[in-house]
């Protein structure tokens, strides 16, 4: 049957916002209904039993056009998977550019678990840095999803400013990804973490790299729990302050000899446990000492060092956790405000936070080097 | 049916993340479970032919299955509180209620299990009562009556909150594990 492996899918649905976009429409079930649609449902007399409020509620969303394909227009293909067609489209209600996700229900085992998990795990989210899930069609043999539509995520910012990024803009994206996922710590509060899946494929279907997996998963674990993301924020860290990936490896073993040979061979001290894992003994690597983050980085404060050492440990017990990465001296110059906005708010909401013009962005760099041929795209994406 | 009750599961059995275990978590837990409960009179307001004995014949069964097929230990409270939610909202024949309870157990499998239960395996376990195809649209019936919405908070999910809370040793630990 089809294997579902417990990690994580944390990156797929993490977001970056450039503007605030508080005014967009949320789930349905918070939707405020127009008084002439509350009033002829209360026109029709309630089943016994079952409350009013609900009933009522359920109807009219359908009323005003929630939960219909017909809602929404088919604007063209963005890409394709194994289980997954997804479309830009634009909704009739708000005329909101959405992606739609069309999933095929008819398999030999019936619905696709990746897809009841999805959408079951997305239905309690509700976080202004993690992706939003408008509304869901179940037709006949095919179930929609429709999200917001993001157009252009990190990797996409990164080619942009030719991967010369502010500092100040590395530091205010940071604390975005962090606040996702500690948004999504909340979500795996539910217990729900466990149900996820190892992504191959991203949203817009590209193959999912090896570059952001850390040693543990590289080596076998299978466990599911909340540091594995950490390890992909401290290469995300690195790859936003050098503008090239840190791990950019394309097997198993060259993934992890480019981890080795900067962070120095694990060794009984530095990860627990690690001379008793028979794969990472088959691959016979040699004993690297660990170099100075700092030559490789030399933009990143001390303050920002510090924070990828701890996010690039091998001790997953010792690696730090989304929440307590916020709380890193890293973040202490973008104020004491940011940790009391709302989970739902940007945090462009504050007049303090402000992205900075990135160095190398394409409109200003290219009045004087019109021709350079930098920021050439040789990136996979985990977005 | 005997070939599938031999056949020896490989599964890799996940561990609970320590991370989870703060009281905050416990609070989020707790008001989420609100939004999961089935109805406590449906037998009176909603069926007409389910009785409560017949619940207790299929939840025996599933539990049966779960036990056989080795499932993780959450599949089987979360598949009764699939089987309750729909019966609170659906009228259901007595004739189908096993087919429900499958279609149940076959999604609580998918949303817990690293290599869920197969249809054809379920099948099996009804004597072939239920055919592959009606398990599927029944699989499709449950989750557009529940909305899609099957991340249930069950019992079963607090029982590592509290546990964290006790002061016993991690063997009697795993031993009031077994027995929660």
């Amino acid at each position: 049957g089809e294997v579902c492996s417990p990690t994580l899918v944390s990156f797929m649905c993490c977001k970056f916002q450039r503007i605030d976009v508080s005014k967009q429409m949320s789930l349905p079930m918070d939707i405020r209904l127009p008084p002439e649609i509350l009033k002829k449902l209360q026109m029709q007399s309630p089943e016994p039993c079952k409350p009013l409020s609900r009933m009522s509620r359920r109807a009219s969303l359908s009323d005003i056009g929630f939960g219909k394909l017909e809602t929404y227009v088919k604007l063209g293909k963005l890409g394709e998977g194994t289980y997954a067609t997804v479309f830009k489209g634009r909704s009739k209600l708000t005329e909101n550019l959405v992606a739609l996700k069309e999933i095929r229900l008819e398999h030999e085992e019936g619905a696709p678990c990746t897809a009841i998990r999805e959408v079951s795990l997305l239905k309690n989210l509700k976080h202004a840095n993690i992706v939003t899930l408008h509304d869901i069609i179940h037709t006949d043999r095919c179930l929609t999803l429709v999200f917001e539509y993001l157009d252009s995520d990190l990797k996409q910012y990164l080619d942009n400013c030719r991967n010369i990024m502010s500092m100040s803009n590395v530091k205010v994206f940071m604390f975005q990804l962090l606040r996702g996922l500690a948004g999504e710590l909340k979500l795996a509060d539910f217990g729900l973490a466990r149900a996820k899946s190892v992504p191959t494929k991203t949203y817009s279907n590209e193959v999912v790299t090896l570059w952001y997996r850390p040693p543990d998963v590289l080596l076998g674990s299978t466990e599911y729990s909340t540091p594995i993301d950490m390890w992909g924020v401290g290469c995300i860290l690195y790859e936003m302050a050098t503008g090239r990936p840190l791990f950019p490896g394309s097997t198993v073993k060259e993934e992890l000899h480019l981890i080795f040979r900067l962070m120095g061979t694990p060794t009984e001290e530095t990860c627990p446990g690690i001379t008793a894992n028979e794969e990472f003994r088959s691959y016979l690597f040699p004993q690297y000492r660990a170099q100075a983050l700092i030559n490789h980085v030399p933009r990143l404060d001390t303050e920002g060092i510090d924070l990828l050492t701890t996010l690039l440990l091998y001790d997953t017990r010792k690696r730090i956790s989304a929440e307590a990465s916020l709380r890193h001296a890293y973040f202490l110059s973008l104020g004491e405000d940011i940790h009391s906005i709302p989970d739902t708010a940007s945090v462009f909401s504050l007049k303090d936070i402000q992205l900075q013009k990135d160095p190398g962005h394409r409109s200003s760099f290219d009045c004087f080097f019109p021709n350079s041929g930098r920021g050439k795209n040789r990136r996979q994406s985990v977005f | 049916g005997e070939l599938f009750i031999k056949e020896k599961k490989k599964k890799k059995r996940k561990n609970f993340d320590p991370h989870l275990l703060s009281d905050r978590a416990l609070q989020t837990l707790l008001s989420t479970e609100d939004n999961y409960l089935p109805s406590t009179n449906y037998f009176k307001c909603v069926q007409n032919e389910v009785a409560p004995y017949m619940r207790r014949v299929v939840a025996t069964w599933l539990l049966e299955v779960c036990e056989e097929q080795k499932c993780e230990e959450d599949v089987f409270p979360l598949a009764i509180n699939y089987l309750d939610r729909f019966l609170s909202i659906e009228r259901m024949k007595k004739t189908r209620l096993q087919l429900l309870g499958a279609a149940c157990m076959f999604l609580a499998s998918k949303m817990k299990e690293t290599v869920p239960l197969s249809a054809e395996k379920l099948c099996i376990y009804t004597d072939n009562s239920v055919r592959p195809d009606e398990l599927l649209s029944m699989e499709l019936l449950v989750l557009n009556k529940l909305k899609w919405d099957l991340a249930s908070v069950t019992p079963h999910d607090f029982i590592e909150y509290f546990l964290f809370k006790l002061p016993v040793h991690e063997d009697a630990k795993h031993t009031l594990r077994k027995h929660a």
